[in-house]
């Protein structure tokens, strides 16, 4: 056994990130790491290439321990990773972004010549080739990744971790990558894919190692298993919790049609034609990074659409101003509360009053009803139980969950007849948790609409009347609350075809 | 009278030594500033590090007449005052520009204060006993009277103030460790993803920066003249900031950009004041660099490139 | 009682950085003072004698606090919303030249040459701001190098202008390069006949209230505020980033311009060259913003402090051997402090130094 992982633990917080997990590797396998979001992986990897120190646990390199502490000392041991953000410099050619770091010298100066020949011949030995000139500044993303794969060979590494390498690639791109991997498996270099992608698994790896919270929960041969059995094993057994109220679906209120986002020939949206009617929760389930904030900020004008219509009550909204679709009827719960939801410095009023102040009650010839904006403030904190001592404490005073129920409090308080809400429950407690799939339902059960973009699988479930899978972009299903199993959508979301 | 004088060929070496020569203290600062930029650092503190060099070196000078110890001292001196403010940026993550700003009131203060506490003495401090920095011996030219006005008057440091942009534009585009300096730059985070300790080589810059204002700093106070007066350098640093952006913090860029501002500094001071005021002329360098870099935005801009701004 | 000493301790929380910040900087003044031989206690007892203890003394550092919360209150206005300009000294140089040209060659009944030499003192500096926003959003140029670019151009454009056009030859025959002085009627009436103290220290104070209402209490404030939290929020909001920023410099230029008007005023009742740079008096303001956190009232406070560590300054180097520069230590001081975001926390009489990885630009 070449690579050995034993027994590692991860802890933050009160969550496990890792828990107990080993790993090993032989020389010239691919390995596949799958599991669903916050499974772990991102973390093990971590661990392995030293940019996370474990709690507990060793990792062993032909059976002698090693002490990982920082990428220099992971490189040292041969240890390269690929990451899903290229790190690489644009303002560099292809030469200086592979030798960086570890750049051949002559007596005073860097010796451009050998490094322009070390990359010529390094490009030679992998069958990928490059022109060592060529400057990175838009280059296509698929030979980014090929500078960013020759980087770590040249460090002279025998195992490569490739992190989600596939999610910015075309699919040509993507045959293209798969067909190196298994080139270099066959000279001996050893694999560990993160991927979230099953059919990618089957094709190229030739073991698969799978992680739920934080557990390993199964190591199987890839020749003996199939991407059911392996979706099943990724998202688990669940028996959905279907007790909300039957209510009367009304009107459409929100609809895309054929929305596309198509940037440098990759269609990061594509197709897109979805619909919420009045009185309805539509999940979107996917693993996150397959379009979903594209989506949001299509609809909301931050990020301007090739093609396709936003209608919101039957008014186009295509590519207008935040403003505009928020005046047409959209209020949003966005996925990242602290970037886009909220201002961690600023007072819990301040917070609350963002997308009011500038309505009658709130604010007049200019000037805000500071009275006002904190009585409405309280009311939002007694109605959505959000603890807390004072509306003049600053919002970083709040815990995570009970900024995500102020959040929620001030978009539902739009009285909005639609609502996105994007990851509601990321990272909070299983009690706020609770309260907000209780208000979500509340309001839909008041006859308005919501779309409701989640990777936790779980949560769709449990909430969607209808729900449409999302991956690459692309829909890829829909299901009604009824017709909805876990697994089905599971083995679409992870890039199963429902053709089979 | 003038048109007389623009003739005269005499004339122009004269223009041109004067220009070398108010051109020298900017540069060395510029190139500090270069190097700064190239980090992604704006390093505004500039000036109240030249200040320190051209005090220290005088101090130094008192009590040593020694050129090498004064030079000396002065570079350890602005070094040191760069290396605390690069920790201030680096390390503690203070605001750039502020940081800076601190750094150019407390030395204008420090700089007057120790000169009264030392030297007993307020404005300016003047001793027969301070030496200067030597100055080339051009005398086998006095024949050829052009090149003996040229290179009249020019100290050793002078000459060493081009060579050592040569040495850095070398050191920048040619050496791993400039290769590497450029790259922090550019990506901080990528550097950090192969195990380059970024913030070193920031505040490396930073206090290299420093010592390069310090030898700016001791030409102003130990080259046409030997004297420490309070804020000798009166703006220059903030004028080599300009220079440093105007050369697009490249060293050969940067000398062209120096000579600029030494030359546009010449002409103010020989323009008569009923033609132009040679006030206008002073401001000539400043408005330049803004319609310098616009116009390089511009086109980069146009080429859809990405703006470094700090 | 419990709750009181914890309501107290809440309301002078943001006081705890600055406080801890000058607290340091007169730790380094005293050390300082000991190399020299002189009794920091007794030093910083004439150092505040000088800058409060009679009518005297105490207009003198009115008055030189004057242009310094004005210049505080411009950086205060477009600091707070992420728009990192220096320009104060330049639109300072162009609002007092503006305003004093206007006031002396304007003809016309007394009050409305104040009204528009006002006005047009400090267009001009609203103006020279814009440029620089201007600058920024098309041409992606910092601001702070184009506004400190602006501000060595303005000294020496109004040095150029003066020297060629409006020099007054009659009072010291051309030797200072300065205009000639405004009409009695315009000046800015004194408190007291003997004193420095003009009404334009009350005009600032006035000011400081009005900026304290527009950033507290308006739409375009909590805008701007928003902004400097956190962009990203503002966009989602719905804010105009833009919008915010071209609002933000211009009445920041507005401001310090009319530091200089005040000058004019109050102090020369000319435009002198020279005089608004030499104190460093934008600078100053730049600190007084710092260290107030962008607070209109706290740039009040701060101002009146950093002047009167200059006033008390004065005082220390005539009756001690501790030369006038010491003001300029501790200032310096005071804003690397300030700038470093070294907080110490008492916990349960734990002292724990701990560095916030926040801020910078």
């Amino acid at each position: 056994m070449f690579l050995r992982m034993e027994n590692i633990y991860k802890k933050y917080g009160s969550l496990y990130a890792n828990k107990d997990v080993g790993l090993t590797l032989k020389k010239g396998e691919i390995l596949a790491l799958v599991g669903e979001n916050g499974a772990g992986k991102t973390t093990i990897m971590k661990v392995l290439y030293g940019l996370v120190k474990p709690d507990s646990g060793d990792i062993f390199i032909n059976d002698k321990k090693v002490d990982i502490t920082n990428p220099r000392a992971a490189i040292k041991h041969g240890i390269g990773m690929v990451q899903q953000h290229f790190m690489l410099f644009d303002e560099f050619t292809v030469m200086e972004n592979i030798v960086y770091g570890r750049e051949p010298r002559g007596k005073l100066f860097f010796d451009v010549k050998k490094a322009k020949q070390d990359v010529i011949n390094l490009g030679k030995k992998y069958e990928l080739p490059l022109d060592p000139d060529r400057g990175l500044n838009g280059m296509p993303v698929g030979l980014k990744q090929r500078v960013e794969i020759l980087k770590v060979l040249y460090q002279d590494t025998d195992i490569i971790i490739f992190d989600e390498p596939t999610a910015v690639l075309t699919p040509q791109e993507v045959t293209e990558l798969l067909k190196t991997m298994k080139s270099l498996a066959a000279i001996g270099k050893s694999i560990i894919l993160i991927t979230h992608k099953l059919n990618e698994v089957m094709e190229v790896a030739d073991r698969a190692l799978v992680m739920r919270e934080g557990e390993k929960v199964g190591d199987v041969l890839v020749k003996d298993t199939s991407i059911k059995e392996l979706s099943y094993l990724m998202v688990g057994r669940h028996i959905p919790n279907r007790k909300v109220p039957k209510v009367k679906v009304g009107q459409t209120v929100f609809e895309t049609k054929n929305l596309s986002i198509v940037k440098k020939d990759v269609a990061i949206l594509d197709d897109v034609s979805i619909n919420v009617k009045r009185g309805e929760i539509v999940g979107i389930a996917g693993v996150s990074g397959n379009g979903q904030s594209e989506l949001v900020e299509a609809v909301f004008g931050l990020k301007k659409s090739t093609s396709g219509n936003v209608i919101i009550n039957g008014v186009d909204v295509t590519n207008t101003t935040i403003h505009n679709v928020r005046d047409n009827g959209v209020a949003l719960v966005p996925e990242d509360r602290n970037i886009h939801g909220s201002a961690a410095m600023a007072t819990l009023t301040e917070n609350s009053i963002m997308g009011y102040y500038h309505l009658d009650g709130f604010s007049k010839y200019g000037v805000i009803d500071y009275k006002a904006s904190e009585e409405f403030t309280k009311e939002l904190i007694n109605e959505f139980d959000v603890a807390s001592s004072s509306t003049k404490q600053l919002m970083n005073s709040l815990s995570g969950g009970n900024v995500q129920k102020l959040i929620l409090a001030r978009e539902i308080n739009h009285k909005s007849p639609f609502l996105i809400v994007a990851e509601p429950t990321r990272g909070v407690d299983i009690g706020a948790m609770e309260f907000i799939h209780k208000e979500l339902i509340q309001k839909r059960t008041n006859g308005d609409g919501v779309l409701l973009i989640s990777s936790e699988l779980t949560e769709i479930l449990d909430l969607s009347d209808r729900i449409y899978v999302i991956f690459e972009g692309q829909i890829k299903g829909e299901f009604t609350r009824e017709n909805a199993t876990k697994e089905e959508i599971g083995f679409l979301m992870l890039g199963g075809n429902s053709i089979e | 009278m003038i048109m007389a004088m623009v003739i005269d060929i005499e004339f122009i070496a004269h223009i041109l030594n004067s220009t070398f020569r108010l051109m020298t203290p900017i540069l060395f600062v510029a190139l500090g500033s270069a190097l700064c930029n190239r980090v992604f650092i704006f390093n505004i503190g500039l000036e109240g590090m030249m200040l320190t060099g051209a005090f220290f070196a005088i101090v130094a000078n008192y009590y040593t007449h020694s050129v090498i110890i004064s030079l000396l001292a002065a570079m350890f001196s602005a070094g040191l005052v760069a290396w605390v403010a690069g920790i201030f940026m680096v390390k503690f993550k203070g605001a750039m520009l502020v940081v800076g700003i601190s750094v150019n009131i407390l030395m204008l203060g420090a700089t007057t204060f120790l000169m009264q506490i030392i030297f007993g003495v307020k404005g300016a401090f003047v001793d027969t006993s301070l030496v200067s920095i030597p100055k080339v011996n051009v005398e086998f030219l006095r024949n050829v009277p052009f090149f003996y006005t040229l290179l009249g008057s020019l100290t050793y440091l002078d000459y060493f103030a081009v060579v050592l942009a040569v040495i850095l534009y070398y050191y920048m585009f040619r050496t791993v460790s400039g290769f590497r300096l450029r790259s922090i730059g550019f990506n901080k985070e990528a550097a950090n993803s192969i195990g380059i300790n970024a913030d070193r080589i920031q505040i490396g810059a930073i206090t290299f920066s420093g010592i390069l204002s310090g030898l700016g700093g001791a030409l102003l106070s130990m080259g046409a003249v030997t004297m420490f007066i309070q804020n000798i350098t009166s703006g220059r640093g903030f004028m080599a900031m300009a220079a440093g952006a105007l050369g697009s913090a490249h060293p050969i860029g940067v000398v062209f950009a120096s000579t600029f501002f030494g030359l546009a500094q010449t002409l103010s001071n020989i323009f008569d004041t009923q033609i132009i005021s040679s006030e206008f002329m002073k401001a000539i360098p400043y408005l330049a660099t803004i319609v310098a870099l616009g116009i390089f935005n511009y086109t980069k801009i146009k080429r859809g490139g990405r703006i470094n701004n700090i | 009682m419990n709750k009181y000493y914890k309501k107290t301790l809440n309301l002078l929380e943001p006081l705890k950085q600055p406080a801890m910040a000058i607290g340091f900087a007169f730790i380094v003044g005293a050390i300082v003072m000991l190399f020299t031989g002189a009794n920091p206690i007794e030093v910083y007892g004439i150092m505040f004698k000088g800058a409060f203890s009679s009518q005297f003394y105490l207009s003198a550092t009115f008055a030189k606090a004057t242009p310094i919360i004005l210049t505080g209150l411009g950086a205060s206005v477009a600091w707070r919303a992420n728009c990192f300009a220096i320009g104060g000294e330049g639109q300072m140089i162009f609002g007092a030249l503006t305003a004093a040209l206007i006031a002396i060659y304007l003809p016309g009944p007394l009050w409305i040459r104040i009204i528009i030499s006002m006005i047009g003192g400090v267009a001009v500096g609203g103006g020279m701001s814009l440029f620089s926003a201007y600058l920024f959003d098309k041409l992606q140029m910092s601001l702070s190098i184009s506004t400190l670019m602006m501000n060595y151009s303005s000294k020496f454009l109004a040095m150029g202008l003066v020297v060629m056009f409006f020099l007054d030859t009659t009072s010291t025959g051309g030797m200072l390069k300065q205009t000639k002085q405004i009409p009695e009627g315009m000046r800015f009436p004194r408190v007291n006949a003997d004193y420095a103290l003009t009404i334009g220290f009350f005009i600032a104070v006035i000011i400081v209230l009005l900026v304290w209402f527009l950033l507290n209490k308006t739409k375009y404030g909590y805008e701007s505020k928003m902004t400097g939290y956190n962009p990203e929020f503002s966009r989602f909001g719905g804010i105009n980033a833009k919008r915010i920023m071209y609002l933000s410099l211009f009445i920041s230029g507005v401001l310090s311009a009319f530091a200089g008007v005040s000058e004019v005023y109050g102090t020369y009742f000319r435009y002198v060259s020279g005089s608004l740079v030499s104190g460093g008096t934008a600078w100053i303001g730049l600190n007084a913003a710092l260290i107030s956190a962008y607070n209109p009232i706290g740039v009040l406070i701060s101002s009146i402090i950093l002047a009167s560590i200059q006033t008390g300054g004065t005082a220390i180097s005539r009756f001690t051997d501790v030369p006038l520069e010491i003001s300029q230590i501790l200032q310096g001081c005071i804003t690397l402090f300030i700038s470093a975001k070294i907080i110490i926390k008492w916990r349960r009489k734990k002292k724990l130094i701990k560095v916030v990885e926040e801020g910078g630009n």
